[in-house]
């Protein structure tokens, strides 16, 4: 079977998983029609062109039934408490409320509000650089609608558990911040030894003079394959800081679009990817500047270790109309073996000549000036390398607000990058 | 239309030099394109069987081949049959044997360009290669440049005196199926200039080949072939222009450059076609391959090239560093103004161990125009020890024009360094009230500041070039306030 005759042979099969609470039955369809229209990206996609999708050329895409036993999976998953935090848990893509916290607190913190009618215009087009936005939708078994006015910190684990069959999870969030509104959202995609795919979608409106704090790290197992899209569109003087983790996964494509609507909005974004083995991360970042004196600011890192493959673009879009735009972009890639990839693609399209543009790329290996510093002082061959490794990576992790979750996200970045116990103990 | 601002008006309302039409003679084959076009041309030129049988198989591959969309560009489709492939002025004999049989309107012409034919009245130390709209009508310092060994004729010519040099290096940098706009030209291409710089020779003078368009309905698809062997050096310019007509006219020519071991070219071009007026009408569908082969070890390839005409311009200048040690350069300033469109940038190939590359881009867009930096940088797992640096810079003059960077930044190697880096703004304000503090006028500070903005790129120039770029870049900001 082709792409199209699979989509709609497994649509058809898991028709009796997907509720229209979770997404309606005519969005569905239509986003089926869309998906099948625009069929998977080829080779000379350019949208596409470093990621791996062969996983997709096999996969089923009918959802994951609902693991029989959780407990013992769960444990090994679940990182520890942060305090001050609601818990929320998706597995394979549905609210687990037996690890979550209770219907009250999750009500509290917004959890399975009524989203505005606003809410899905706002959100930026998906084009085909997002279309696996429209496989989620087609597949959804789940939606986690989140929409609050006050001040909350939420954290959400979305945890793909390995089924009794070849199949897939697609865990769904759409986050609504009212006017005003302050959120700090820890978003976690977490494995353990599952193999699937992971089809995550994540929507974000934030209401004028909203404040979004979004940590998104992705730490599923390195067989797994992750295929996510974040749409988000920022009101006047609304501020994004958003920072995307890229740990795990054997092909891990993350498609990011953020619209400047309003005027003064802003979007800090940082984002790391850590690759060894053959495994292939691939992020696509768009920003479109769209109101007044909007700002952007990317900060990007990627280390390519063994016979991986990172690549990282970010293309900024100023609008003829959004004079006062300021954007800046860094992207730097470090590349430790031969036989590793990285490819930088910053890029600029600029409508106005009232605007501040500027980005910055560099590739290249570790220093051997450092490194030679760092093994005169003692250190061991390899600890020296990881540690300037993590150097590397150091200022996208220092953008990390929270000094509980930091050491979390530490801890779990050291465990990926291996040796760590020794840097455990330098850090 | 009015942008509000008159200066800019007055930018955008400049007129273009050399839009003039010179009234002569043509033989020109009716429009149209099929295996028949391509003999008719073969048989004109009365080439050899191995050339027309590669021309044929380019055809072929071409009409297998989809029309690329994938550069910012928007244009009017091209009826690819409409056009005449071949137009030459009526010569009263086979050719021209020198300047004294070659028609008076052509020289006039070109005297009429600034272009310097009569050898006596040059300026010191340029060769010129004259290419009015399909053939070849005068080389200068033939003589002199064979004495040292030099071989620099029209294409046309070296097919006939040098086949094997020909039949050894065509299309081993460009294939005729690299891409079709390449093949096309591949099929069709009616002349150009073959440079062939023996072992160890440094050519005496700068070569130069000028090209013109004159005829109506007609493309140019013109061929540049520049070996340089081992130890050798060439410096060679390149202009262009054409005449104002409101219809569109297809330039689609390709340039390969191949560099032996310790060989160094450096090859220039103020490219100069009509750019259409100040409503987008008319002007040169500029679609150009270019690219040089560094396959010896320490060769140099060097483009440089200013960008101030035509409608639509996709030209990306290349280098393959293949040879250990090789270098490559692209040096270039493309303004556009009015609704003219630049697609245009470079590649770096690094294949070879301590490969080094250099880009340096200044992007100048003005008026409705749009103006993309694309350029890509791939370091293979071979290329131990390869570095890049990249530098594009974008000023932008007037609230609807577009400045857009598209860099591709591919590395495989773990030795490997490359640098990129980017900014897109317009005129500092800081900068602009510094000078007219000190005095200048605004126009003058205006063309200092921009000036200052391309002198990384102006200073690569030979001096006969820096002189006409300066010119025309001054010419094009007149009055220009961001």
């Amino acid at each position: 079977m082709n792409f199209a005759q699979r989509l709609q042979h497994d649509h058809a099969a898991a028709l009796s998983l997907l509720s229209d609470a979770a997404v309606p039955s005519a969005a569905r369809h239509a986003a089926l029609a869309r998906l099948t229209e625009l069929g998977l990206p080829g080779l000379r996609d350019d949208d596409f062109r470093y990621a791996n999708l062969r996983p997709l050329s096999r996969a089923s895409f009918a959802p994951a039934p609902e693991p029989a036993e959780l407990a013992s999976q769960l444990a090994a998953l679940l990182p520890a408490r942060l305090d001050g935090y609601t818990r929320c848990v998706l597995v394979n893509g549905r609210l687990a409320t037996a690890y979550s916290d209770s219907a009250a607190a999750l009500a509290a913190a917004g959890v399975g509000a009524t989203l505005n009618d606003s809410f899905e215009a706002s959100l930026p087009d998906i084009g085909p650089a997002e279309r696996f936005d429209l496989l989620n939708q087609a597949f959804a078994t789940d939606c986690l609608r989140i929409s609050s006015a006050g001040a909350v910190r939420l954290e959400v684990l979305c945890i793909s558990l390995a089924g009794a069959t070849d199949a897939a999870s697609y865990p769904r969030l759409q986050v609504q911040l009212q006017p005003g509104a302050d959120m700090t959202l820890i978003e976690r995609h977490l494995g353990g030894n599952a193999s699937g795919i992971t089809v995550s979608t994540c929507n974000v409106q934030l209401g004028r003079d909203a404040q979004l704090q979004h940590y998104r790290l992705q730490d599923l197992s390195l067989d797994a394959t992750w295929l996510d899209t974040l749409r988000a569109t920022l009101d006047a003087n609304a501020h994004y800081r958003l920072s995307l983790l890229a740990l795990g996964g054997g092909a891990a494509r993350s498609s990011v679009r953020v619209r400047l609507a309003g005027q003064g909005a802003r979007l800090m974004l940082n984002g790391a990817s850590l690759a060894d083995g053959k495994r292939v991360l691939d992020t696509v970042i768009r920003v479109e500047h769209e109101g007044r004196d909007t700002r952007s600011d990317q900060l990007l890192r990627a280390v390519a270790n063994e016979q991986s493959g990172i690549s990282m673009t970010s293309r900024v879009e100023v609008s003829a109309v959004a004079g006062g735009a300021d954007s800046r972009q860094s992207l730097k890639g470090l590349i430790t073996a031969k036989g590793a990839e990285i490819n930088l693609r910053p890029q600029l399209e600029i409508l106005t000549d009232e605007v501040t543009a500027s980005h910055g790329a560099t590739t290249g290996a570790l220093d051997e000036n450092m490194l030679f510093y760092l093994l005169s002082r003692g250190l061991e061959a390899d600890t020296a390398r990881k540690l300037l490794e993590w150097a590397f990576i150091a200022d996208v992790m220092s953008r990390i607000e929270m000094p509980a979750l930091r050491r979390q996200v530490e801890m779990a970045t050291v465990t990926r990058m291996g040796n760590a116990a020794a840097l455990e103990s330098l850090l | 239309m009015s942008t509000q601002d008159p200066s800019l008006d007055a930018l955008l309302a400049r007129g273009y030099q050399h839009g003039f039409v010179t009234d002569i003679e043509s033989d020109t084959v009716a429009p149209g394109l099929d295996r028949d076009t391509v003999r008719f041309i073969s048989a004109k030129k009365g080439e050899p069987q191995f050339l027309l049988d590669w021309r044929l198989q380019a055809l072929d591959r071409w009409y297998e081949m989809k029309e690329p969309h994938w550069a910012k560009l928007q244009y009017k489709p091209i009826d690819y049959q409409d056009i005449s492939y071949y137009s030459a002025p009526k010569a009263k004999t086979d050719g021209p044997k020198s300047l004294a049989d070659v028609d008076p309107k052509l020289l006039a012409t070109y005297e009429k360009l600034g272009v310097p034919l009569h050898e006596r009245a040059r300026l010191a130390g340029v060769a010129v290669d004259a290419v009015f709209d399909s053939v070849s009508v005068a080389t200068t310092f033939k003589d002199r440049l064979s004495a040292a060994g030099v071989i620099f004729c029209p294409f046309s010519e070296a097919v006939h005196n040098h086949p094997e040099l020909i039949e050894r290096w065509l299309g081993t940098v460009v294939p005729y199926g690299d891409n079709y706009y390449a093949a096309l030209n591949s099929a069709v291409f009616t002349d150009g200039s073959f440079v062939y710089i023996p072992k160890g020779v440094r050519c005496p003078m700068e070569l130069s080949t000028y090209f013109r368009i004159n005829a109506a309905k007609t493309g140019q698809f013109e061929r540049t072939l520049i070996v340089a062997d081992e130890g050798s050096h060439v410096s060679y310019l390149e202009g262009c222009t054409a005449p104002m007509r409101d219809e569109n006219q297809l330039h689609a020519a390709v340039v390969e450059l191949l560099a032996l071991d310790d060989a160094q070219i450096k090859y220039s071009t103020v490219q100069n076609w009509y750019p259409g007026d100040e409503n987008g009408v008319g002007g040169i569908y500029n679609f150009v391959t270019k690219r040089g082969e560094c396959r010896g070890r320490n060769s140099r390839i060097s483009w440089t090239q200013v960008e101030t005409g035509s409608a639509i311009t996709w030209k990306y200048p290349s280098c393959v560093l293949r040879g250990e040690n090789s270098v490559g350069e692209f040096y270039s300033v493309a303004v556009t103004a009015n609704y003219q469109q630049a697609d245009t940038g470079t590649k770096m190939i690094h294949i070879g161990a301590n490969t080094r590359s250099t880009i340096v881009s200044k992007g100048i867009s003005a008026g409705h125009a749009q103006n993309t930096y694309r350029g890509q940088v791939s370091v293979m797992p071979g290329a131990h020890g390869a570095r890049n640096f990249t530098q594009c810079d974008s000023l932008l003059l007037g609230g609807q024009c577009g400045a857009h960077t598209v860099p591709y930044i591919e590395v495989k190697n773990p030795q490997a360094t490359v640098e990129h880096e980017a900014s897109t703004s317009r005129i500092s304000e800081e900068q602009l009230f510094y000078c007219l503090q000190r005095g200048l006028s605004q126009e003058d500070a205006i063309n200092l500041i921009v000036g200052g903005f391309c002198k990384t790129v102006f200073r690569e120039l030979p001096m006969e070039f820096a002189v006409e770029a300066q010119n025309l870049l001054a010419v094009s900001l007149e009055g220009a306030v961001g």
